[in-house]
């Protein structure tokens, strides 16, 4: 699922950059783009199986538990999101940091050696300072069947 | 090129070896296959790691920092953690001394790594 830069501004110019949110997982640093973020639940609140926001449901998907990684400490923070064609969900994670401007020159495709479901849930690789961080794409998280066992609704 | 991959001796074709370097980071990416370690930052270029200890069956590499055999081979980098290099020599699929593992460095770069050891 490649990255879609669209126009800039309606003059006609690419786009060469887009935000994005930082969020931690497993201590590896995701980002998302901001156009899908809508809310972040603040630190300390303990979840239930779902969310409720501005009147729209948004299930919890434990991001450990799709990515197969040991259980972490409760961080309670959540990342509301949705995937731009009608799902929402609620991203249990280990932190969340701060926004950031990806250029595309600092993206990579992710090599051909990965060949599972990584290809559907990841967008590309990003170079970020000196840091390597993974773009996750919205519609293929929301759209795979991890995510469909671990988002749960409670009404 | 013979390198040691724990009690293993592994050939590879010369001309696919870019650069041995030490690599001290490695970011995990989760997937579907557990021999490939993550990536790396090398030469400002994202580069999958693969653990062909693990992909021979042999148990798998630990923590960074360690050698790291880097290739360029079908427009596909990847990189493999070593121990050591042992010799330098001509080491193709069909001169591989005995007991020594050939490995096509572009077949396990293009992910199939079933068939890149032999």
């Amino acid at each position: 699922m490649p990255f879609s830069w669209g126009r800039g501004g309606g003059d006609g110019r690419a786009e060469t950059a887009r935000s994005v949110a930082l969020f931690t997982v497993a201590c590896v640093e995701y980002a998302i783009d901001a156009a899908r973020v809508r809310h972040l639940v603040p630190a300390g609140r303990e979840p239930g199986r779902s969310i409720v926001f501005e009147g729209a449901t948004y299930p919890l998907i434990a991001l450990r538990a799709v990515f197969r990684l040991p259980a972490g400490p409760r961080t309670g923070r959540v990342l509301l999101m949705d995937d731009g064609a009608g799902r929402t969900a609620a991203l249990m994670v280990d932190g969340v940091g701060t926004m950031a401007r990806l250029e595309q020159r600092a993206l990579t495709a992710l090599p051909p050696v990965f060949r599972g479901h990584e290809r559907v849930r990841f967008e590309a690789l990003a170079l970020l300072e000196d840091r390597i961080v993974i773009v996750i794409a919205p519609r293929g998280l929301l759209g795979g069947r991890s995510a469909r066992a671990h988002g749960r609704r409670d009404r | 090129m013979v390198v040691a991959i724990g009690n293993r001796r592994v050939a590879v074709k010369g001309d696919e070896v870019a650069e041995i370097a030490r690599i001290a980071v490695v970011t995990p990416v989760p997937c579907d296959d557990p021999a490939i370690l993550g990536v790396a930052l090398h030469r400002g270029r994202i580069v999958p790691l693969v653990d062909l200890r693990r992909r021979l069956g042999d148990g798998a590499t630990g923590l960074p920092p360690f050698l790291c055999l880097f290739t360029q081979s079908g427009g596909a980098d990847i990189g493999v953690p070593i121990d050591s290099v042992l010799e330098f020599g001509p080491a193709d699929g069909s001169r591989v001394p005995e007991g020594v593992t050939f490995v096509d460095f572009s077949t396990l770069a293009a992910g199939d790594g079933a068939a890149a050891a032999h």
